[in-house]
Formats: C-alpha cells, structure tokens, sequence
C-alpha cells in the first residue's frame, strides 16, 4: 500500500503542472496530517484500559502509564485530479492488535463528483456509524480526548472496502446529507483470529438545521469470527444441546443489525451532544445498548467539558451450557470445560458505566493541550471494556484513568 | 450604581462602537455576469464552510478566500459564520479527515478575489467594499 501511496503522489507531482485556465493557483495534491501524543495512567492492575477492543495493550496492568492508549499519527493525501475526479489516501500508525505501530491504510479512494450535490466513492471508505465516527481518529477535532469507549466501541470497525453515494439537498433551512454505503472488510484481533464482516450495507442521514445537527444510521452486515468456531464445533458433538447451543451463541456468518441516533447542539459558545447506539449481533457477542451525554463551555482558549456514558446488555451474560450431570459421567470434564468457555465468550460482553470531566486548551489555532479523568464502573461478570484481564481481576471495581494528551493537525 | 459598574458600561459601550467604526466594509460579491443579486448570510455561510457546492439556483459555486493572515479573513467569518478562528480549524480538520471537502482557495487581497470572481460566474469572494467595482455585484454586506 505504500506503493499505491508513492504511486498516487508521483503521479500528482506529474500532473500539478498544468494549471486550469482562468482558476487560482489549486494545489492538485494536498497533504493534511493529524496526530496525539499522549500518556494515560490507570489504578487497576490486573487490566488494561485502552481506547478501542482491537490494541494489543494499554494502561494498568501491562504498565501503569501508557503511551499506547491514545497516540498516533496520521497523514492524508488528497490529488485532485480533474474537477470532479479526486483520489485520497489516508495512513495511520497507532497500536496495533499485534503491538506493533506499522501504519495501516485506512482510507483509500477515489470520488467521483457526479453534480456539485452528489458524489460516489470506491475504494476504502470511512465507515458510517456515528456522529464523529468519521474523523473519530483526529482528536484534535474532537472536544475530548477520545471517543466514549462504551458507545463507539459498540462499532470498533473504522472502515470497510466498497462503496457509498452521498447525496445534499437543503432547503427551508435543513441541510440533509444522505449516504449509502456497501462493503466488506476483516479485522485481525489479538491472539490470533480475524473476524470478517460481509455484505455490509446501510444508510446514513446527516441534518443540520441551525447550531444543531443529527445523524441516523442504520448498518447490517453478515460477521464471522473463526477463533470461536473449535469451540461451538464441539458443542455440536454433543447432539441436541449443544447443536442449539451453537447455533444461539457461535458467530459464523450470523447478521448482526445496527442502529445509531446521535443530536448535537453547538452555538460556539457551549455546546451538548448526547448519542445512542445498539447491535444486535445473534451470537455470543450479545445484544448491547449504549448512549452517552456530553457537554463542554468555551471559555476563550479553554474549554472544560463532562461526559457520561453507559453500555449494557440486553442478552444472556450467563448461559447454563450443557447440562453436565445428565450426561455419562466420561463426557462431564469435557462439557465442563466448554461450560466454562462458554462463560468466558458471554463474560466478554461489554457493560459498564462511566464518568469523564476534562479540560481542553487550544494553545495553537492548530494544536490543543487536554487533560482527562475516567471513571469507569465495570459491572460484574463482565470487566467492561477493559482488555488483559489477568487472574486476581475483581469484577465490579471502579477504575481511574488520567490521560494527558497534545493534539495537533498540519 | 457604583463606579466599577459605569466603567464596565462605558467599556463595553466603547467596545461594541470601536470596532465597527475602525473595521472595513465586508461585502460578498460575484461576477457581474452572473444572474444572482442576492445571497443570506446563511446561505453564503454554507458555501464558505462547504456544506453546499451550489448557488440557490443550482449552478455550481466555487468560494475564494483571501490568504491567511489577512484581517478581514478573520472579520468575515466571524461575521458571516459566528465562527472564531479556532473553531474554523477544528470544523475544516473534521471536513478534511472525512473526505467531505477543503477549505476554500487562497487568492489573495481584496484586489486580487475581486479579479478573479470578475472572470468567472462560479465564483464568489468577500472584499473590502473599497475594491469594488462594476466587474463584479455586491450579494451580501456584512454589517
């Protein structure tokens, strides 16, 4: 992919030479970066706290502060190749699920401006979800450091490869932004494992009327994971019970169905934004609803801000599995031990409750400084959102996240 | 009324007079060839912040900026979109990181917008009143 960048920006560089007639100096190629530095500190020390299920790491126990929870760097390069014709790529380096920080693309597409109002794209396109899940990655852009855990980790999945049409319209004061999207991709998870999402497709609606906004989307796609298939394979050995057993919790190729509602009121002085999120996915991954409220003043350069947010399960967190004692007594360690992998795939289901106050100060029309506490109530049997959970975890005990963060855009 | 309340008055009085009796005259133009006459401050906020890519008829428009660090850049989107300077960064990062769109153009001055939206009717720029001329029409005066 690095190739394709190299490839993009030469060409470019090729063509920046013959200006259009009669247009000011356009710069046919563009290049934008973003990127955080920052350390959080978490008091738990048998788990990580970090900002998105799909790291390798983060704060509390792997080592109490962190540098891999919110730091990254990311650059784009946008070619303007005719009017209508653009080509952008977008590369980021943060923590990866293999703890490596090897950039990963994660938008690369060309658009094609149909009219002034209506615009397709092909390629790998930022995936539609909620209100700040495009730029999600650009903290700069965001009030806070991050977004809530709880309700953007509903969705970890940042883009998918395929197609959107975007269509505008507004008139008596609402602009409307209408987006369908369709497209494929697969994330690789710590531990080995991919999960596949296929014939992803929704719609997306953007309106703003005024100082507020709203986006509605709707999402579904086919999910596969391959890891927890040896386990539901084994279940079905054990006739009836286990068959049923899979085919509620086992996640291959089941459709899962999302939906979100985010609002925002922003008149420049203060602003409030409250979202709500919920997936149903028909396996073990569960059935989560989430929403969070946030709200911050500007104050010149400052701007103090809270957050609160919150994420439960509407399915089972506990399963009784396969009826142990009912069976003859050579098969009972084996289903004891799927019983107890079952437990521990329902146990993952995130749900959990927290509280944010922070203050950001822009020290640069281009940079700003932030300080954040998290307080996150994991509730039992689950550890919530936090990841490297290790023996001696006791479910259900808050934890204090303080993150210093330095956010900048070129 | 005591007396740190009259001189709060009387420098909040002075504040909201100083700057419209200093600032220059921001006025939203377009070529002379094109057929609009009039534009809101809505309407000529949706196409400096990107949010729409046409005029109300639905030609095509194309904004111009006058380069950054010129100070009636600053006094006309304040104007124009209520929005300080800080605030404009953090919206054009959020358009640039979502492949949504760019900020409009640098052209310069005044002189040199008021040039370049003569020759066109796609575009539209903001100048300081003293730069018109009959090349272009005034759509919006910004008070």
């Amino acid at each position: 992919m690095w190739r394709a960048l190299v490839v993009v920006a030469g060409l470019a560089v090729a063509t920046s030479g013959d200006a259009r007639a009669g247009e000011p100096d356009r710069h046919d190629v563009s290049f934008s970066g973003f990127g955080t530095l920052a350390v959080s500190r978490a008091n738990e020390d048998r788990a990580d706290f970090t900002s998105s299920l799909l790291k390798y790491s983060g704060a509390g126990g792997s080592r109490r502060w962190s540098g891999d929870v919110d730091s990254r760097l990311g650059g784009q390069v946008t070619w303007h190749a005719t009017p209508q014709l653009t080509a952008v790529v977008q590369m980021i380096a943060e923590q990866r699920f293999d703890n490596s920080y090897t950039p990963i693309v994660e938008w690369a597409n060309l658009k094609y401006q149909v009219t002034p109002d209506f615009s397709i794209r092909a390629g790998r396109i930022a995936l539609p979800t909620f209100l700040a899940a495009d730029y999600r990655k650009v903290s700069f852009a965001l009030p806070w450091v991050r977004t809530p855990v709880e309700t953007y980790g509903v969705v970890p999945i940042t883009n998918s490869d395929g197609i959107d049409a975007t269509y505008r319209w507004h008139g008596n004061g609402i602009k409307n932004t209408i987006q369908a999207a369709f497209g494929r991709t697969k994330v690789k998870i710590k531990g080995g494992g991919i999960v596949r999402i296929d014939d992803l497709h929704g719609l997306s609606d953007y309106i703003e009327v005024g100082h507020a906004s709203m986006r509605l989307t709707w999402l579904q796609a086919d999910i596969d994971i391959d890891r927890t298939r040896p386990l539901f394979d084994a279940f079905r050995a054990f006739g009836a019970p286990g068959e049923d057993i899979a085919r509620r919790y086992d996640a291959t190729h089941k459709k899962a169905e999302f939906l979100a509602a985010g609002v925002s009121y922003d008149p420049g002085a203060w602003f409030v934004t409250a979202e709500y999120g919920r997936i149903d996915t028909h396996s073990f991954l569960g059935r989560q609803h989430s929403w969070y409220a946030g709200a911050g003043i500007r104050h010149g350069s400052l701007t103090p801000y809270l957050l609160r947010s919150h994420i439960a399960s509407r399915s089972n967190l506990h399963d009784p599995g396969l009826p142990v004692a009912a069976l003859p007594p050579p098969w009972q360690p084996a289903a004891r031990e799927l019983n107890a992998g079952l437990a521990s795939l329902l146990h993952s289901q995130v749900v959990q409750d927290s509280t944010t106050i922070g203050l950001r100060w822009d020290v640069l029309p281009t940079a700003a400084l932030k300080i954040q506490y998290d307080r996150l109530r994991p509730r039992p049997p689950t550890a919530g959102s936090l990841i490297n959970v290790r023996p001696g975890y006791q479910p259900g005990r808050p934890v204090s996240v303080l993150t210093l963060a330095f956010d900048f855009v070129f | 009324m005591n007396a740190a309340r009259i001189l709060s008055m009387l420098f909040l009085a002075c504040a909201a007079w100083l700057p419209a009796a200093a600032a220059a005259e921001v006025v939203v133009i377009v070529s002379a060839q094109n057929p609009l006459t009039v534009l809101s401050v809505e309407q000529v906020a949706d196409i400096f912040l990107g949010k729409t890519g046409t005029f109300p008829d639905g030609s095509a428009v194309t904004p111009l900026d006058q380069t950054d660090g010129y100070p009636l850049r600053q006094e006309f989107y304040q104007k124009a979109t209520g929005k300080s300077i800080q605030l404009l960064k953090a919206h054009w990062s959020k358009m640039i990181f979502t492949g949504r769109g760019e900020p409009p153009r640098e052209a310069g001055d005044s002189h040199a917008v008021r040039r370049l939206v003569a020759g066109s009717p796609r575009f539209i720029g903001y100048v300081d009143r003293s730069a018109v001329d009959p090349s272009v029409k005034i759509v919006l005066v910004l008070k």
